[in-house]
């Protein structure tokens, strides 16, 4: 650590906290001096924590968390006694009973007035499903929703439909005496169906959004609580929260003790929001995920709590399994080996017992045929943090890709910008320097140095649209050169071809760059004295000798200095490789840089932890570089 | 008067550079203010026929998806105070750093001249999230503080070392008359970092102007883009290789640095030379 002692050496700090400092008037205490002084620091201090060094830190952190957190497996149940093929039914997780419980649904995928009245129990340890035979039960209805307030334990049942009747009744389900009860509150939400309902058990109300309502054929945006101990529906005052939908799916997230609502349909059209709703405040907030699921409606969510997410299956023409992790408010995909068919209007209920969310049922549309089949499926916890990641992206073909070489790019993110380093460094190196020193000798040379250093006042996402427009096959000045010069193979777009894409654009950040190592070099020369190279000149050496014996040796601070920036520079390139290609950087990622890539890994793929871990490999690519500076600095 | 030949070739090569590197410019220049007909017909280096237009300009101004002329407005809005936070609280840090000790002070100096190196994509996924918490996505403010946080580290740097090379003398007697450290910052010691803060200014704004990856990751409403952010979408989107349209906009992005460098010339390269040789 001597080099950065000796680095941080500063001139003497001025004698005001030195001994001999002069005489104050009034000798304030030291406590009160320094607390004075603090205000210097603080306005900077709470910038720079807040918005660099925490965000740093929790970068870092997120690099070791692993990728693969969570790992679904879903598993078909074997057939037994079965309820019959349906869909739009609803089901519950009844906790006191351990039992999953399910209602209704329509019976025929053409004909939406058979529906079914029946009342069935699935027993996820047993992998049996069994049927209630309760006295009085609601009448047949598909599109209904059910949730168990496990205060009162019952499971609650509002609404539904079958043919062209909607229902406006309240049901409680009791599963140990295995009977339904109309609850016939005073004042209740209209007839709706295709609406979803959860249980918030922090404030022991069910929470009901959205569906369609018969008298005009519109959805609902309205929100609802029921408070099953004095029997009584309550309209939530609205304001901000969703638009009216139906066949959308809500999960309550019991950690944080937040509804989140995703999709659903209206007019026609199918919804791709995501949507959290605190009951406490009455508030209701659109999240913006950085990934998420299509735009659908017709699927189905479960809140995990062992694995504290929300899943989400299928819906209209869809298949895909998603979890939802509110603390970091984004969606994932998880693709697990094998995945149930397709479906919409099936239901799914996480079983506490088993750790398991239970899927029945649903609508195949490529087939028109109702689904009898139940799942399981099991999300696998996150392991510890471990390095993982770095394997991962080290290993990566868009990191590092050197197989089956000699071969045209891509070589992989990593390579291209050690490639960039290895053309671009020495090229605007020497080339500044050589410039500075003829531009010492021309007349007229701050018309040249303004021309070259043009490139460096130029934003660099204007610069990489500027090298498109350059290097484009017709209307680009370089192709029509080297066609005029019959070198067919640098006549057309360079920036579609990965064998001249990287290269045209080192060449082009060259012509951007030069600039700066010009104008450091130009002002390090006029630091050295004119006798030097008089004394030079007359001892007769060669101009090349005397750069190489004077000039360079007596530039090597500013060297260090133009070296370092530079190849901090090259390794944050993103602006002009994203401008004059795509997020994918270009043909096959022939161009990709590891800008490029953590960019294209967190906001186009979601895959954040991975991102994070391409951030900090490449912040420490630029740490080495900085501190190689300050010592080599130091050392002066 | 003999002309050494030595000199011919040094002007050649000079001059000649001068001219090469001036070409793209020239190109982006001819393309934008000619119908894109005429470009993609024979290039722009062609010069007949020679049509001048400003269809290119409104054009891209006005464009009903992706207009420039609030995204410039847009990027005024930030780059003023994302400029002028940043200098007054990165010089009272620089000074504090110059004529202050504190415990761990230096320790302290070193981390922020390492800030200096990490990329933004360091901080890309937990400022998306941090912003989002506090409703600053698509809202200028939330690229104001960010801006300003991010330009501090340099400008404590140069700060600092800029005020350690004032005398003391004048604070001292300033201080002997009884006036406290923030009154003898502001009325004495700031007046005489006038050129420095010119320095400051400059690059800073040059710098928040030309951001691309800050403005993509927390402004996704086309409303409230930055000109940065119009001119890929230009290049991708709404006219694919209508060359006029695309060098108008580049132009108009480049318009205000070139404006800046052109007046304030001996500032920026001042700056430039102070962050990178003293630093």
């Amino acid at each position: 650590m001597r080099w950065l002692s000796r680095l941080l050496a500063l001139p003497p700090p001025g004698g005001i906290e030195g001994e001999q400092g002069a005489p104050r008037r009034e000798a304030s205490p030291r406590s009160k001096r320094i607390a004075s002084r603090l205000i210097f620091f603080i306005p900077a201090a709470v910038f720079i924590i807040i918005l660099i060094a925490y965000p740093i830190f929790a970068t870092l952190t997120l690099s070791f968390v692993p990728e693969a957190t969570i790992v679904g497996t879903w598993e078909e149940n074997p057939d037994g006694i079965v309820p019959e093929a349906r869909s739009g039914h609803a089901v519950t997780y009844d906790s006191a009973a351990g039992r999953l419980i399910l209602f209704g649904g329509f019976l025929d995928p053409n004909d939406d007035s058979v529906a079914s009245d029946e009342t069935w129990a699935y027993d996820a340890q047993s992998k049996e499903w069994s049927q209630a035979s309760p006295g009085t039960a609601p009448s047949p209805r598909g599109g209904s929703a059910l949730a168990y307030d496990a205060e009162s334990d019952r499971s609650v049942l509002f609404g539904g439909r079958s043919g062209n009747e909607t229902y406006d009744d309240t049901w409680g389900f009791d599963a140990n005496a295995g009977s339904w009860s109309l609850l016939a509150p005073t004042m209740s939400p209209p007839p709706l169906s295709g609406h979803a309902m959860v249980y918030d058990s922090e404030s022991d109300r069910l929470v009901l959004f959205g569906g369609i309502l018969s008298t005009t054929g519109a959805t609902s945006s309205q929100t609802w609580t029921y408070d099953f101990n004095a029997n009584s529906w309550t309209l939530m005052p609205s304001d901000g929260g969703p638009a009216g939908r139906r066949e959308h799916a809500m999960a309550y997230h019991s950690r944080l003790d937040l509804v989140v609502l995703f999709g659903g349909k209206e007019d026609g059209s199918s919804r791709g929001d995501t949507w959290e709703y605190d009951l406490n405040g009455n508030n209701w907030t659109q999240v913006i995920p950085r990934s998420s699921p299509s735009q659908r409606f017709g699927h189905a969510m479960a809140y995990d709590v062992g694995r504290d997410l929300v899943i989400l299956f299928a819906g209209r023409a869809a298949g895909e399994t998603w979890v939802y992790d509110s603390a970091s408010r984004n969606w994932q995909e998880v693709e697990p080996p094998t995945v149930p068919p397709r479906r919409q209007g099936h239901a799914m209920a996480y079983d506490e017992g088993v750790q398991r969310t239970v899927l029945f049922g649903g609508f195949a549309l490529a087939t028109n045929t109702l689904l009898g089949d139940t799942w399981t499926v099991v999300m696998a916890g996150r392991s510890a943090p471990n390095l993982d990641n770095y394997g991962t992206v080290l290993t990566s073909t868009d990191t590092i890709n050197l197989g089956g070489l000699p071969k045209p790019p891509p070589y992989g993110s990593l390579v291209h910008n050690a490639i960039w380093i290895a053309i671009h460094l020495p090229m605007t190196l020497f080339g500044g320097l050589f410039l500075a020193i003829l531009l010492r000798q021309t007349r007229g040379a701050s018309i040249v140095k303004a021309s070259i250093f043009l490139g460096m006042v130029t934003p660099m996402i204007v610069g990489g649209v500027i090298l498109r427009y350059l290097f484009e096959e017709g209307v680009g000045i370089i192709p029509q050169i080297f066609g005029a010069l019959g070198i067919v193979s640098l006549s057309g777009s360079w920036m579609a071809q990965p064998t001249t894409l990287l290269y045209g654009l080192i060449f082009g950040s060259v012509w951007m760059w030069l600039g700066f190592s010009m104008i450091i070099y130009s002002a390090g020369l006029t630091t050295i004295p004119r006798d030097y190279f008089e004394a030079a000149r007359i001892d007769g050496a060669s101009t090349f000798r005397t750069f190489w014996k004077i000039t360079f040796p007596l530039l090597k601070p500013i060297t260090l200095v133009v070296v370092t920036m530079t190849i901090l520079w090259e390794l944050k390139l993103f602006d002009i490789v994203i401008a004059a290609t795509n997020a994918a950087g270009g043909v096959g990622g022939s161009a990709d840089v590891l800008a490029l890539q953590m960019f294209r890994y967190e906001f186009r793929d979601g895959r954040t932890e991975v991102a994070a871990t391409v951030a900090t490999l490449l912040t420490v690519l630029t740490l080495v570089a900085t501190v190689w500076l300050l010592r080599r600095l130091s050392r002066r | 008067m003999k002309i050494h030949p030595r000199t011919i070739v040094v002007h050649v090569l000079a001059w000649g550079a001068g001219v090469i590197w001036f070409i793209p410019f020239l190109g982006v220049l001819m393309s934008s203010i000619r119908p894109t007909a005429e470009i993609a017909r024979a290039g722009w280096w062609s010069l007949s026929p020679f049509t001048v237009t400003l269809d290119n300009f409104v054009l891209v101004l006005t464009n009903e998806i992706f207009p420039m002329l609030p995204a410039m407005g847009n990027s005024f809005l930030v780059v003023i105070p994302a400029t002028a936070i940043p200098v007054i609280v990165g010089s009272l840090a620089g000074y504090g750093f110059a004529r202050f000790s504190l415990p761990i002070r230096d320790y302290l100096f070193l981390f922020i001249v390492l800030l200096m190196a990490v990329p933004q994509m360091m901080v890309a996924i937990p400022i998306f999230g941090l912003m989002d918490d506090i409703n600053l996505v698509n809202n200028l403010l939330g690229l104001i503080i960010l801006h300003a946080a991010w330009g501090l580290p340099w400008i404590i740097l140069f700060m600092r070392n800029f005020f350690g090379q004032l005398p003391v003398e004048i604070e001292e007697a300033a201080r002997v008359d009884g006036a406290g450290d923030l009154r003898v910052f502001f009325r004495v010691v700031l007046p005489m970092a006038l050129p420095a803060l010119a320095s400051l200014i400059v690059l800073q704004f040059m710098w928040v102007w030309s951001d691309f990856f800050f403005a993509q990751i927390l402004v996704q409403d086309t409303s409230q883009f930055v000109a940065t952010q119009i001119v890929p979408r230009v290049a991708i989107g709404a006219y694919h290789r209508d060359w006029g349209a695309l060098t108008a906009a580049v132009l108009l992005v480049m318009l205000v640095p070139i404006l800046v460098y052109t007046l304030l010339q001996k500032y920026y390269i001042r700056g430039m030379i102070g962050w990178t040789v003293k630093g």
